[in-house]
């Protein structure tokens, strides 16, 4: 049921998203269309036409004026001519008759010839006006269909607005939606695609899973140990109840010696031995002091701690009991000996997580450790088939660190609702899972474009993202490793992901330092540009896409034609 | 090569030159050891962390004070940072990832003590990280118990002893709580596990896509006699669905035929579990011969109890491997199920986080991989020197593992070569 209903949500979200999603891109594309579009009209109404009739009208005055001055000027030279032969009539010679007849006539052809060139040039001119003329037709024209074409797409986006609308009818949208969307694309996105719908959904939920429920105990308790009591007496068995009712152990065999424990040690059934010596009654009454004493298996280090802190307790609160049981006895003397049996008192404040639980400290290391070996993987899956382009390349690397930085937004929710340590800044925590995905992503590009060989690739990025949890420098220190360790440490982004986690969730610490440790990861950025370049150089990509240069030249060789 | 006449030792042989030519194999089995046995237990090669940075605030300035100061400054855990006057100082200088932890002594320290009233000193470390926490906890509380001892003789030097009851912790086999024996131990038997299983499976994966490509190919080839004798258009077929493959050259590989393809299943499997355990016994020897002295791992198993244990555990791995790999084609898929799965593993063993305290389901499932028994088994012979007789359990846990897993393998194997049919 609890399945049903979340797939339900789950697909109810996801349709709610795509749906919003398809209405804003088609409000938004319908708009910028119809501005490009108006302006466009704009620019052609309100520039272009007076344009023209401004060059056609002046033009006309041109000529108009040009022909008017050549008249004139013929006029005045006719009249200068005729003056000239009446002068000449009267005064000079034929010959000078001649020469002005001539001179006439140069200037009459000259002027025919004039007005000849002028009408063609005029007719030229009249022919470019009617060639202006049509071009302003044809745009009209295409506006004309650019209107019907807005028509068309505002009805469009009518069309998708009565459908959502439709769809927003729940009903109809999940019949729609189980019908159209989910059945269909589904199966096919699964029957397709099955290694990466593994990698992107189903191993992050089950490996989270798993992970939380290793630590779903959160702190060591009721860990199996043995005791021997040779005493066998009231206050022996008081003891050993005392010791079985703290938390962290539980009694879970006694054996008659020591000898017969050491079996059971050693394969691990019992984690502890407590033995009590014999005369511990009496001891005790008469004040002699007694020692317990506790074998605890030091071998699983976490668990021999959580032992012998537990038993120290235990002793500690027998010892109160005792010295008040004594109190009743030497009353006098009971604050000297309180006082001389500890002068100091010691008080521990674990700082960052105060109740040293564990599932909080593997939790927060383990969970991005294994979103970082997912996204890795994804990345190399999306890289199996040699990409055709930067673009391509480029795209596929967004792809999954998108999908990855999801899961890390998930995760740093599921952490901060399981209650953890979260006083840091988000915006940072987000900034640095990103980062950290695109880092790692890049690596495997890098290596992915070295190799170009899917299967010996899996191999290095696992040589190179597994043991990350040891290097990350949670479970053991930076500063105790030695130079090489810190080295490899430096040189994966978890490390660094995880002094920020530290920094931000637990210490809620400043963001100049935060982002600081934000720059040491950006250099893993620098690994997808190398490997996008070894790509290139391998696969002779050009650096700008071919169709856009394609067709760049196109338009460029239209126009010088 | 004859299908009557091959000899087990020749399987073994051609299982041999199959695991030496295979690029991946080789890749996974002698390469990732290696790297793995040297690159993982790199950060713990310090073993035990020392020197973490305390910071103290004294606010009584006393000779008693001072002592405490020195007496921590003395412990191996503890390296004194500086002193400053305020709690949100120390606090900023842990944020500041430059100090580990905080030491408290508060006003009138010397005068309570000296008085008998008894005084608080606190101390606060950084539990983010769980190794400076205890190891700042561990070297203040030394300490402290050292100056009360001090205080205590000098008080009444005729008390013997200040409590009733003490309590003498003794541990046991990781004598200094180092991480080497804690971790390592573990952690490289884990390592050689994936390495067996990984590398079985890519095995089996390869021949498993080699069968089934030159099946594919002499089906093409069949068909396309077919469809010459039948005078059908063949152009038509080719470019519709078989034409692209067809025409790819598979290469030497499907010419002859392969080993694998005429020797009985069981058999297969037998030489190629042998063949792996005789390449793991040299790889065990590395680790537990090599690597475990120089990290200062102990082994105290006897050299006859740890082979009667390793060698089955090695068949059983392998066997495993061998039925992972079975059921793919592709020699890709092993390896990225080895990748995958080691991290959550590794906290279901039971060195980590106690098994007692997983849930019931988890429990379980750790009990059906052979790395629990193997390490489980290892460690108490090696590290806590136990009987051959008290880790029976495990030892019959790989038999049973190993043949369940042998058997599906066997299924697997003669269904994919039946498939063909």
């Amino acid at each position: 049921m609890k399945l049903e209903k979340w797939l339900k949500k789950f697909f109810d979200t996801c349709l709610r998203v795509w749906s919003e999603a398809k209405n804003t891109s088609a409000n938004v594309s319908a708009k910028f269309s119809q501005n490009l579009k108006n302006i466009a009209l704009k620019i052609l109404q309100n520039t272009k036409k007076p344009q023209i009739e401004l060059l056609k009208n002046r033009i006309m005055w041109f000529i108009a004026q040009l022909w008017q001055n050549l008249k004139t000027t013929k006029n005045v030279i006719l009249d200068f001519a005729h003056s000239k032969s009446n002068l000449a009539k009267s005064k000079l010679s034929s010959l000078n008759i001649d020469f002005a007849k001539n001179i006439v006539d140069f200037v009459a052809n000259f002027a025919q010839l004039v007005k000849i060139k002028a009408l063609e040039i005029t007719t030229m001119i009249s022919s470019k006006i009617g060639l202006l003329g049509s071009l302003q037709k044809s745009l009209e024209e295409r506006k004309s269909t650019q209107s019907v074409q807005i028509a068309k797409s505002t009805q469009r986006a009518q069309n998708i607005g009565t459908y959502q609308s439709r769809m927003q009818n729940p009903v109809i949208r999940k019949a729609r939606f189980f019908r159209k969307f989910a059945m269909k694309e589904a199966l096919r996105c699964l029957s397709t695609h099955k290694v990466l719908f593994l990698i992107y959904v189903v191993l992050p939920l089950l490996i989270g899973w798993f992970i939380y429920a290793v630590f779903m105990a959160s702190l060591p308790r009721d860990l199996p140990i043995g005791v021997v009591d040779f005493d066998r007496s009231v206050e022996s068995k008081e003891a050993l109840f005392m010791i079985d009712s703290s938390a962290a152990v539980k009694i879970a065999k006694s054996y008659e010696g020591i000898k017969e424990a050491k079996e059971d040690l050693a394969t691990s059934q019992i984690y502890a031995l407590v033995v009590i010596p014999s005369n511990y009654e009496r001891d005790i009454k008469q004040g002699n002091g007694v020692q317990i004493v506790l074998y605890f298996n030091a071998q699983f280090v976490l668990i021999g701690k959580a032992i012998s802190g537990a038993l120290e307790g235990v002793v500690g609160t027998l010892n109160a009991k005792q010295w008040s049981g004594k109190n009743l006895i030497k009353a006098k003397n009971l604050n000297l000996a309180i006082a001389s049996s500890m002068p100091i008192f010691s008080q521990i404040i674990p700082l960052y997580n105060s109740s040293n639980n564990y599932s909080q400290f593997m939790l927060t290391l383990l969970l991005p450790c294994m979103l970082q070996i997912l996204s890795a993987l994804g990345m190399l899956h999306l890289l199996r088939h040699t990409p055709s382009s930067l673009k391509s390349l480029f795209i596929r690397y967004v792809f999954n660190s998108l999908v990855f930085v999801f899961w890390a937004l998930c995760e740093i929710v599921l952490l901060k609702k399981l209650g953890f340590e979260n006083r840091g800044d988000l915006g940072l925590l987000v900034c640095g899972s990103v980062l950290l995905v695109l880092g790692v992503n890049g690596v495997v590009v890098f290596i992915q474009s070295v190799l170009s060989d899917f299967k010996k690739a899996v191999g290095f990025v696992a040589i190179y993202t597994a043991p990350s949890l040891a290097f990350a420098g949670v479970t053991y220190p930076q500063s105790a490793m030695n130079v090489l360790a810190l080295f490899w440490s430096k040189f994966l982004p978890i490390s660094h992901f995880m002094e920020l986690f530290i920094q931000q969730a637990n210490y809620g610490g400043g963001a100049d330092l935060g982002f600081e440790i934000l720059g040491g990861m950006l250099w893993f950025l620098l690994f997808f540009a190398l490997g996008s370049g070894i790509y290139a150089l391998r696969n002779d990509w050009e650096i700008l896409p071919k169709n856009l240069v394609a067709s760049v030249a196109k338009k460029v060789g239209q126009k010088y034609e | 090569m004859n299908k009557q006449g091959i000899s087990f030792l020749q399987i073994l042989l051609c299982e041999y030159k199959a695991i030496l030519s295979n690029k991946l194999v080789v890749m996974v089995v002698f390469i990732g050891s290696l790297v793995y046995g040297v690159l993982y237990p790199m950060p713990y090669l310090n073993d035990i962390v020392t020197k973490q940075r305390l910071v103290i605030i004294d606010e009584d300035k006393s000779d008693l004070s001072r002592r405490l100061i020195f007496l921590a400054s003395s412990t191996p855990q503890i390296a004194l940072l500086k002193e400053v006057d305020s709690i949100s100082k120390a606090q900023s200088l842990i944020e500041a990832f430059e100090a580990d932890g905080v030491m408290l002594i508060p006003k009138g320290f010397e005068a309570n003590a000296k008085k008998g009233v008894g005084s608080v000193v606190s101390y606060m470390g950084n539990a983010s990280y769980f190794l400076i926490y205890g190891a700042i906890v561990e070297g203040v509380h030394n300490a402290i118990n050292a100056l009360s001892d001090e205080l205590r003789k000098e008080k009444e030097p005729s008390l013997r002893s200040s409590e009733i009851i003490t309590l003498e912790s003794i541990p046991l086999y990781n004598t200094n709580l180092g991480y080497a024996n804690y971790a390592l131990a573990a952690v490289l038997v884990f390592i050689l596990h994936q390495t067996s299983i990984a590398g079985s499976g890519i095995l089996s994966a390869y021949q498993n896509r080699v069968r089934k490509e030159k099946w594919q190919k002499e089906k093409w080839q069949s068909k396309d006699k077919m469809r010459e004798q039948s005078g059908e258009n063949i152009g038509e077929n080719i470019g519709g669905n078989v034409g692209l493959k067809s025409s790819v050259d598979f290469g030497g590989d499907y010419e002859r035929e392969q080993y694998f393809e005429v020797v009985p299943i069981w058999k297969l499997i037998f030489g190629r579990i042998l063949a792996f355990v005789g390449i793991y016994s040299v790889l065990f020897l590395l680790y537990f011969g090599v690597l475990f002295p120089t990290l200062g791992i102990h082994i105290h198993a006897l050299a006859s109890d740890f082979w009667c244990f390793s060698l089955p555990f090695m068949a059983c791995c392998v066997a495993c491997g061998v039925a992972l790999g079975s059921f793919f084609s592709d020699e890709s898929i092993p390896t990225q199920v080895i990748f995958v799965s080691s991290m959550p593993l590794v906290f279901i063993m039971g060195f980590i986080w106690p098994s007692e305290l997983l849930p019931v389901f988890l429990r379980e499932l750790s009990y059906l991989i052979p790395a629990f028994h193997g390490i489980r088994g290892l460690i108490s012979l090696n590290q806590m020197g136990a009987e051959f007789a008290s880790v029976m359990g495990h030892f019959f846990a790989f038999f049973v593992i190993g043949g369940f897993c042998f058997l599906l393998a066997w299924l697997v194997l003669s269904y994919r070569k039946r498939e063909r049919v």
